[in-house]
């Protein structure tokens, strides 16, 4: 099944040396091209669009079935709402949202239960990458139960296929981590990024020790951390981003969590500034070892103020303004970044920015 | 081609017609296939390379000796800095200049990039065809690509009935 890239690629030379001379020759280059080749180019592909070249030729028949990543994205499934593209799972109730729904459903379904089934039949194709997507819900609407249960399954399934990597873009709703890692699905998994999801208290089993075992790479966009998750912890782990560009503050409990990982070497925090009052980090002593690159941004600056409808203002940092970041939150904003920055003690590259208003 | 510069280490890659590149290693080193026979010490001073004419092989070099990391700080996490904020762009802008080739070209260097190993420029050759499958109908991918349809008829219908979940 897999074929050595050297010797295929090897094999095939002649032919494309000698067709060197024309330009868009009418040579079909592409489907000389061996197997692995094809699967590469395959693997950037969303999977909807991977799956349709079965029908372009006799060479292209099969080709899919093998693509090292699966790649499940609503987009493709779109419904247009007053000309615009728009979000599928977000209203259930009319009837095209329900068709594109039903596609979307089938599809994913459809694609995971074969792969599933070659994945029985070969050995070594598991998944370089299982990459999940349904969409944000711009609308502040509620949030669907549909798109939270659809991924949940997905994820569920796509771990039988040991993927390498996991890439799951969700609507905000809440999704069930743990469970699903609980099988073995996710020895495999070297780098996990979780956009727009809520994790729940028990995600502490996953991002905790021995949650993940080969983990080297973790990235949390967007991702609220109910309270209770108050540790990252991986022996494994080497590069370690956190990133919250929203602006809600979103709780009003503060949640202080651990890393505490002896092999980071990159850490890059991004937040804006309502959302650090809520949520802290702290890097214990021997996870500083490594840790060669630190980076720290605050996200407020530069941007226009904005008067929305959030009671979380932008703050631009600047205490004695001081309209939504009170005194006492600015203190502990202080003193947590402080705190931060002394536990980077090994750190060679530090990069700071959104910091030039703040008065330290 | 590369000019020998004191201290640095140079090697010769051949070609099958014959011709001989004398490059510095860090340059060959782009190269994981040619890195790891340097590594393993199975590489003397000329490493020949199976497969690849030396019309191809100088192309590839040139990528390499364009993309070999200047000497200095450019590993993970890069700063925000300006000047390797500028080289990217400068890079970026050199590739795109670099793969205005013909197509039988463009799939010569996907080849040779996939046996050499070089995944910047296997990334960089593979993504025109990339761009050009997605998001186009079969129609126009075949068209673009001089894809033969091959299947008859009633087997395409099959194939498409087989497949229906990703067609709907």
């Amino acid at each position: 099944m897999h074929a050595d890239a050297m010797e295929v690629a090897g094999g095939k030379r002649k032919r494309a040396a000698s067709s060197d001379a024309g330009a868009g020759d009418g040579t079909d280059c592409l489907s000389n091209l061996p197997d692995c080749l094809l699967h590469g180019i395959l693997s950037q592909l969303r999977s909807r669009q991977a799956v349709q070249t079965c029908a372009l030729s006799r060479r292209w028949r099969q080709l899919w079935r093998a693509v090292p990543c699966v790649d499940i994205d609503a987009a493709d499934f779109l419904v247009q709402v007053d000309g615009n593209p728009t979000i599928v799972v977000s209203d259930p109730s009319d009837h095209e949202t329900e068709a594109a729904l039903a596609r979307l459903e089938d599809f994913a379904d459809s694609l995971l239960s074969r792969r599933s089934l070659s994945a029985a039949l070969m050995t070594g194709s598991a998944l370089d990458t299982l990459r999940l997507r349904i969409h944000r819900q711009d609308t502040g609407g509620p949030r669907s139960s549909t798109g939270t249960a659809m991924l949940s399954r997905w994820i569920r399934r796509g771990l039988r296929l040991s993927p390498a990597e996991l890439d799951v873009t969700g609507d905000g709703g809440p999704i069930k981590l743990p469970s699903l890692f609980s099988s073995a699905g996710g020895r495999r998994i070297t780098k996990l990024r979780l956009d727009n999801v809520l994790l729940h208290r028990d995600a502490e089993g996953l991002l905790g020790s021995g949650g993940l075992p080969a983990l080297e790479d973790l990235e949390l966009s967007n991702v609220l951390l109910l309270p209770g998750v108050s540790v990252i912890a991986s022996d494994t782990l080497r590069t370690l981003t956190v990133v919250d560009a929203s602006r809600q503050s979103g709780l009003r409990r503060r949640s202080i969590i651990g890393i505490v990982a002896p092999r980071l070497a990159s850490l890059r925090l991004e937040f804006r500034l309502a959302r650090l009052t809520t949520v802290s980090f702290t890097v214990d002593e021997a996870s500083s070892s490594c840790l060669a690159h630190a980076s720290l941004r605050v996200l407020d600056i530069g941007e226009p103020r904005q008067d929305d409808d959030d009671h979380d203002d932008d703050s631009d940092g600047d205490d004695s303004d001081g309209d939504e970041l009170d005194q006492q939150d600015t203190r502990s904003l202080v003193s947590d970044l402080s705190r931060i920055l002394g536990s980077l003690c090994n750190v060679t590259s530090l990069h700071l920015s959104g910091f030039d208003d703040m008065t330290v | 081609m590369a000019t020998r510069e004191a201290g640095k280490k140079m090697i010769m890659l051949k070609s099958p017609d014959g011709m001989e590149f004398e490059v510095e290693e860090a340059v060959a080193m782009e190269s994981q296939t040619i890195r790891k026979m340097i590594e393993d010490d199975c590489a003397d001073t000329a490493i020949l390379i199976p497969n690849i004419n030396s019309k191809i092989l100088s192309r590839v070099i040139e990528y390499c000796n364009k993309h070999v990391p200047t000497t200095g700080a450019t590993g993970a996490a890069a700063s925000d800095t300006v000047a390797p904020a500028a080289l990217a762009e400068d890079l970026k802008i050199w590739d795109a200049e670099f793969i205005k080739v013909n197509r039988a070209t463009r799939f010569d260097l996907i080849q040779a990039a996939s046996y050499l190993n070089i995944k910047g420029l296997l990334d960089l050759t593979s993504q025109t065809t990339i761009d050009t499958i997605s998001d186009n109908s079969l129609e126009e991918i075949r068209s673009f690509l001089s894809t033969k349809n091959d299947y008859l008829p009633e087997e395409e219908q099959t194939i498409r009935r087989e497949n229906q979940w990703a067609f709907q």
